[in-house]
């Protein structure tokens, strides 16, 4: 890459419709940037918007007096700050559990030669192709092992992931197996040789990984949905879809009216700026760790397609 | 079963492999078999003492002739277990290696449990879409009604309108969204700042990390027809509101757009790296033969990335059929969810979780899911015959 910009730059001709592509190029993609931003921006502005100026204004691209009653009151109910540490929780509980046993699988399954190794590969690859389906799923937590209404159910199912089981295999299998054997050698067990010389060489792939399950775990609404039947149990997202997307306010929320300020009058929050103080709190934590872990997830999709 | 040569495993590849394998394979038959026949003695065992309501009188078979029969197949197959020759003489190569390897299979064990119960269990209740499902028979008793449900479902007014939505979301979407981050990537490839291409695409990787529901607050507070910034735009101007998230018309533009939106830069990382990965060399003779920046994209980069481009055509149009149900579920709107947003996935999930009808919607879902193994199957073949190189 380096080699190729030196080439063009320091070459001389560089005609005009070369300089025409490269304005337009970096035109489109800072339109891209804006059309990207832009919705979080608003959706940011909104939460801070008092409802008399919400009401008064014909639009409001930024409030002219923000507020952050929104997120006052979204906090002062015990539904969201709740919801918030049971997200937390689960997430964490999810991304431990599941990276800890994928790379389990992968490292015991990483050099080949285990008895049934061809038949344990099979019985994992199968689960990407083909499911229950939603029903016999839905059937085998709820009647089988009895898990609604448990958080179990919305941390151990994912566990397993074939596609990050195999991202995690391709990356051991390319470490030198001599690291294993003068470790074998000198008397180390196979959890030893895992916890203590496997696992810190290979920490970018592993936090890739871990990083796809945070992600996924903490956007997750369905099985939540499916499997919890007590809104105290309800991850952040799933109250964010009942109250964006079916318009039902969180049984939490519904004293609204009763509100007063320190003066004593009823205070009216801005309903449409209550959901979405609810939406950025909701997307706040994932924004702000992103630009950290961006620099594992490019390592670990292009490992993932490469070796798929 | 294939072992690489390497040092470390030269002694193995000179043992018996053949009659170890087949040790193996006797092993997990074993195995199933007992397992069956401890499942059969269970449920007619806790009929008879009668705590569990089997339904054994809708299903025709006496829990005497059951219990009697998972018993001999459960004693038997113990039986066979332990004259197994494997067990029989320690001293075999293969028990000796599976004792060596036994703090390796302790590690995969977890992992294979989890996928047992979370994947295998559940495709037992498959069979539930070939039965009438009654709550007090359980899955396993109650009535074999053959291929009723499937029936029921194609011969409904429903069934042609979902299938036909199901494909025409999928295809579409597939053919609309999959070019853009080839494009994307070719593009930001030509970027000359890389500063500027790497805030591009911190950028443009964010919306992936946001969930359909996030999405869905995004377009409400753009698009809502009351209160959205476009539309309080547009009226304080004098025109007419767009009413985006609910009219039908609209359903399939928003769809496209936002799949663009958010999952596009996303999917630039993989034709991204497989630029990076091009011989540089190649470029400079290209330009010293005269090839302009067009010709040099066309001729160099697009064959390089072509096997990327193949893979990821393959894993798309393998999930053809399912792969959007979380974005309609959001997406659509009490105007759409019957006409145009209804896909199969969404109908298993009205029938099946909102109206209970558990048999039905296991079918149609087993239905979805053959349909959809046989796509990726099809479009693997055609790729391989095409190309040369298959994913599998």
């Amino acid at each position: 890459m380096a080699r190729k910009a030196a080439l063009s730059q320091n070459h001389i001709r560089r005609s005009v419709g070369d300089h025409i592509f490269n304005t337009c190029n970096i035109v489109l993609f800072i339109l891209i940037a804006i059309v990207i931003l832009f919705p979080f921006f608003n959706v940011f502005a909104i939460s801070l918007t008092s409802n008399v100026e919400y009401m008064r204004e014909p639009y409001i691209i930024w409030p002219k007096e923000p507020t952050l009653e929104a997120y006052e009151y979204i906090f002062s109910t015990s539904l969201i700050p709740r919801s918030y540490a049971l997200t937390i929780l689960i997430t964490v509980a999810a991304t431990a559990l599941s990276t800890l046993v994928t790379s389990m699988l992968a490292y015991g399954l990483c050099r080949g030669d285990l008895h049934g190794q061809k038949f344990f590969m099979i019985y994992l690859l199968i689960t990407m192709f083909f499911s229950g389906g939603l029903i016999p799923n839905y059937m085998n937590i709820t009647k089988t092992l009895g898990w609604s209404n448990n958080l179990l159910a919305l941390i151990v199912p994912n566990s397993v992931s074939v596609f990050n089981f195999i991202i995690v295999r391709s990356f051991f299998r390319q470490l030198p197996p001599s690291l294993e054997e003068s470790a074998r050698i000198d008397g180390a067990s196979e959890w030893t040789i895992l916890f203590r010389i496997i696992y810190p060489l290979s920490i970018p792939t592993l936090a890739t990984v871990a990083m796809f399950v945070a992600v996924g775990t903490w956007n997750s609404w369905f099985s939540a949905m499916l499997y919890m039947r007590d809104e105290k149990l309800y991850p952040l997202q799933l109250i964010v879809r009942n109250f964006v997307v079916h318009e039902a306010r969180p049984a939490d929320m519904q004293n609204m009216e009763g509100l007063r300020d320190a003066a004593g009058n009823r205070i009216f929050l801005n309903e449409t700026g209550l959901k979405m103080a609810c939406a950025v709190a909701t997307v706040l934590p994932m924004v702000i760790i992103y630009p950290f872990i961006q620099k594992y997830f490019e390592k670990g999709m292009t490992i993932g397609a490469v070796k798929g | 079963m294939q072992v690489p040569v390497t040092a470390s495993s030269k002694e193995k590849t000179k043992d018996p492999k053949p009659r170890s394998l087949r040790l193996i394979y006797a092993g997990l038959i074993l195995s199933a078999l007992m397992l069956a026949g401890s499942g059969v003695w269970y449920i007619a065992v806790t009929g008879l003492v009668g705590l569990k309501k089997w339904d054994f009188d809708a299903y025709g078979v006496r829990p005497m002739i059951l219990a009697v029969c998972g018993g001999a197949l459960l004693i038997l197959t113990l039986l066979c277990y332990f004259v197994h020759p494997a067990l029989r003489n320690r001293s075999h190569r293969l028990a000796l290696d599976l004792w060596k390897d036994r703090y390796r299979y302790s590690l995969i064990l977890p992992g294979l449990i989890v996928v047992f119960v979370f994947s295998y269990m559940p495709m037992y209740g498959i069979i539930l879409g070939f039965k009438d499902y009654k709550i007090k028979s359980g899955i396993m008793f109650s009535q074999w009604v053959g291929t009723y449900h499937f029936e029921r479902f194609f011969r409904s007014p429903v069934a042609g309108q979902t299938i036909w939505n199901t494909f025409f979301i999928g295809i579409t979407q597939l053919i609309i969204t999959f070019p853009v981050p080839i494009i994307l990537a070719l593009l930001m490839n030509e970027l000359r700042s890389t500063a500027f291409r790497r805030t591009i695409q911190t950028i443009i990787y964010l919306p992936h990390f946001i969930s359909w529901v996030i999405m869905y607050s995004l377009l409400f507070s753009l698009f809502s027809i009351t209160s959205g910034l476009v539309n309080k735009l547009l009226m304080s101007l004098g025109s007419p509101a767009i009413n985006l998230l609910s009219d039908p018309n609209k359903f399939y533009g928003m769809l496209y757009s936002t799949s663009i939106w958010k999952e596009a830069g996303w999917g630039t990382i993989i034709y991204m790296a497989a630029i990076a990965g091009v011989d540089q060399e190649m470029y400079e003779a290209a330009y010293l033969d005269g090839a302009n920046r067009w010709q040099q994209c066309i001729h160099i980069t697009l064959p390089s990335i072509a096997f990327a481009i193949t893979t990821m055509l393959i894993l798309n149009v393998g999930s053809v059929m399912g792969a959007n149900f979380d974005q309609i579920m959001n997406l659509r709107t009490a105007a759409t969810q019957t006409t145009v947003a209804q896909v199969i996935d969404t109908y298993v999930y009205d029938m099946g979780v909102g109206k209970g009808q558990y048999d039905l919607s296991t079918a149609i879902g087993l239905f979805q899911q053959i349909v959809n193994c046989i796509l990726l199957f099809v479009s693997n073949y055609v790729v391989k015959k095409m190309s040369g190189e298959g994913f599998f």
